[in-house]
């Protein structure tokens, strides 16, 4: 055979590799949205560090300024009068500020973390009518519990099971901008949701467990894993997935209300016997997802609403007999499917009734009724 | 390189979001088609590919990477992410791809020649060094020019020309040895 036919041969032979199968177009839209993320993580890297740089300017302008307007002779007593009241202001405003962005990167064993879940709560309450700045935050949000998580337990410390809760609390949120969201927007969203978890899941899986952590470490990997089941496992179109995602949060809604928590006769076993006035109140399941009235006394709702739930005040812990109780008192109230917001408003109680260290984000997730959810 | 090719990667250089959605756009489907030729496997490629976009991310944030030839740069970071992957796994057996088998298409006899043939010439490439297997794939399955080929490997031409000759000669000894003996 001549040379020249050999390589016509040849490469014919090579060229068989130029046929590629079609890609799954949902493991293309996945790969797309992971790298989104991981440029807009990127994006927010670059921001900091230049906002980091720019924190130090103003501050050393204002305080020249301050020294050569207060050693001017000029100035009249009125004058000073409003400098001063102008820079004690500022100077409030900077320290509330610096005290806010230091927070942000505290982790749930420090003074400053429930600011921290403070902030958090605010931006989503602010976004709550907006399912894309909703998505946005839940999943940031999400990923920094996980960090927190990781982070401490690379550390050998296990972070506390609140802030677990607050990751499934951060996916519910998730799930409820998915299913509020239409249209186009839906795919893309669903598989950054995904793209997200299978991160959170890598993250998870590269940290090193010790015996303090590994209950915790363990938990938090089967909770992911549960997500990524519901997210991948169904195989079916994405108005099931969005079904299904909607059935889901309501699933947690309603597990939330009292009739299923314990209802007053349940309260009986802690002999606090039903509370009538409560009945009459808080009588609607969508009662006690919406928390304490603007102008009620937070206290006293607490008492009457852990009573109502099973939750033993005095001493702090769960009441037996009722599933809520159990829920909340084990600290896994949210992996056993209790409810949203009741979940939400025991935690709030817990931290507004029982003394605890002030770092507990358990805590920081309270601070007034205009929080989560 | 084309004008618009730098004025991406001057754009991705500034974190800009718009000019890196762009560059994965362009990109990504060819870098994926890339790592299927030498690597047969679906997910196996999605790999390489994200991992591909994911280096150059991470080397452009931290203010390194190219000036220009993008594109060419995206090659040379799934060649070694190929690369890396032939160190790390055994060569496959040459059995059927399920791919094949589970599309149900109606000429299967002809897929299933074709699928082994691929078996055949992916067993052969692997047994090429790195620089001659990125210069057949480059050149016969991506379309290159030699002078392209030489910008993405940071070689002369001459040298590229050189690596392909050797290559085409070691791949005829492997898949063309019968051939030859007629």
């Amino acid at each position: 055979m001549k040379e020249k036919e050999i390589d016509l041969r040849l490469i014919k032979k090579i060229k068989a590799l130029a046929s590629v199968p079609e890609r799954d177009p949902r493991v293309a839209e996945k790969g797309r949205a992971r790298y989104q993320l991981e440029v807009d993580k990127a994006f927010v890297r670059s921001l900091e560090a230049v906002s980091e740089r720019n924190d130090r300017r103003p501050k050393g302008w204002i305080l020249n300024e301050k020294k050569n307007l207060i050693q001017r002779k000029g100035l009249t007593k009125m004058a000073k009068v409003i400098l001063s009241i102008f820079l004690a202001l500022t100077a409030m405003f900077t320290a509330t500020s610096v005290s806010l962005v230091a927070a942000q990167s505290s982790q749930p064993d420090e003074a400053l973390y429930p600011v921290k879940t403070w902030t958090e709560d605010v931006r989503m309450d602010m976004a709550s009518n907006d399912p894309q700045t909703m998505l946005d935050l839940a999943l940031e949000f999400a990923d920094r519990r996980i960090s927190e998580i990781a982070g401490m337990a690379a550390e050998g410390k296990a972070a506390p099971d609140a802030v677990l809760d607050r990751w499934q609390l951060d996916i519910t949120f998730a799930y409820q901008a998915l299913v509020q969201m239409q249209g186009e927007d839906f795919g893309p969203a669903l598989a950054r949701v995904e793209a997200t978890l299978c991160t959170q899941q890598e993250t998870m899986n590269q940290v090193n467990s010790s015996t303090s952590t590994e209950a915790l470490l363990t938990r938090s990997r089967a909770m992911i894993e549960e997500h990524l089941r519901l997210m991948t496992g169904s195989g079916e179109g994405e108005a099931q997935v969005q079904t299904q995602l909607q059935q889901q949060v309501q699933e947690q809604l309603q597990t939330s209300q009292p009739e299923d928590a314990g209802n007053p006769d349940e309260g009986a076993l802690n002999g606090q016997g039903p509370n009538t006035e409560m009945d009459v109140e808080y009588g609607k399941p969508e009662d006690w997802t919406q928390g304490p009235q603007e102008d009620e006394d937070h206290v006293q709702w607490c008492y009457t609403f852990m009573n109502q739930m099973g939750y033993d005040v005095n001493s702090g812990t769960a009441s037996p007999g009722t599933d809520m109780g159990q829920g909340m008192g084990t600290g896994t109230g949210s992996d056993t499917g209790s409810g949203l917001g009741a979940e939400y408003w025991l935690m709030y109680c817990q931290a507004l009734l029982t003394p605890q260290p002030a770092n507990t984000p358990g805590a920081g997730s309270g601070n007034g009724s205009g929080g989560r959810p | 390189m084309s004008l618009k090719e730098n004025a991406l990667l001057r754009g991705a250089r500034r974190l800009d979001r718009d000019a890196l959605a762009v560059i994965y756009e362009q990109y990504s489907p060819e870098i994926y088609r890339y790592a299927f030729r030498l690597l047969g496997d679906g997910q196996v490629s999605e790999d390489c590919m994200a991992e591909t976009f994911s280096r150059f991310l991470k080397v452009i944030s931290m203010g390194e990477g190219p000036h220009e030839h993008l594109r060419a740069y995206l090659y040379r970071i799934a060649h070694n992410w190929i690369t890396d992957s032939y160190r790390r796994s055994p060569p496959p057996d040459l059995e059927l791809n399920e791919d094949v088998l589970s599309t149900g298409k109606q000429h299967l006899e002809i897929d299933v020649e074709m699928n082994l043939e691929q078996a055949r010439v992916r067993s052969a490439m692997r047994a090429l060094t790195p620089d001659q297997r990125q210069v057949v794939t480059l050149r016969y399955l991506q379309g290159f020019s030699h002078e392209e080929i030489a910008t993405s490997m940071e070689k002369e031409v001459g040298a590229i020309k050189a690596l392909q000759h050797r290559a085409l000669d070691a791949l005829k000894r492997m898949l063309l040895s019968e051939e030859q003996e007629k």
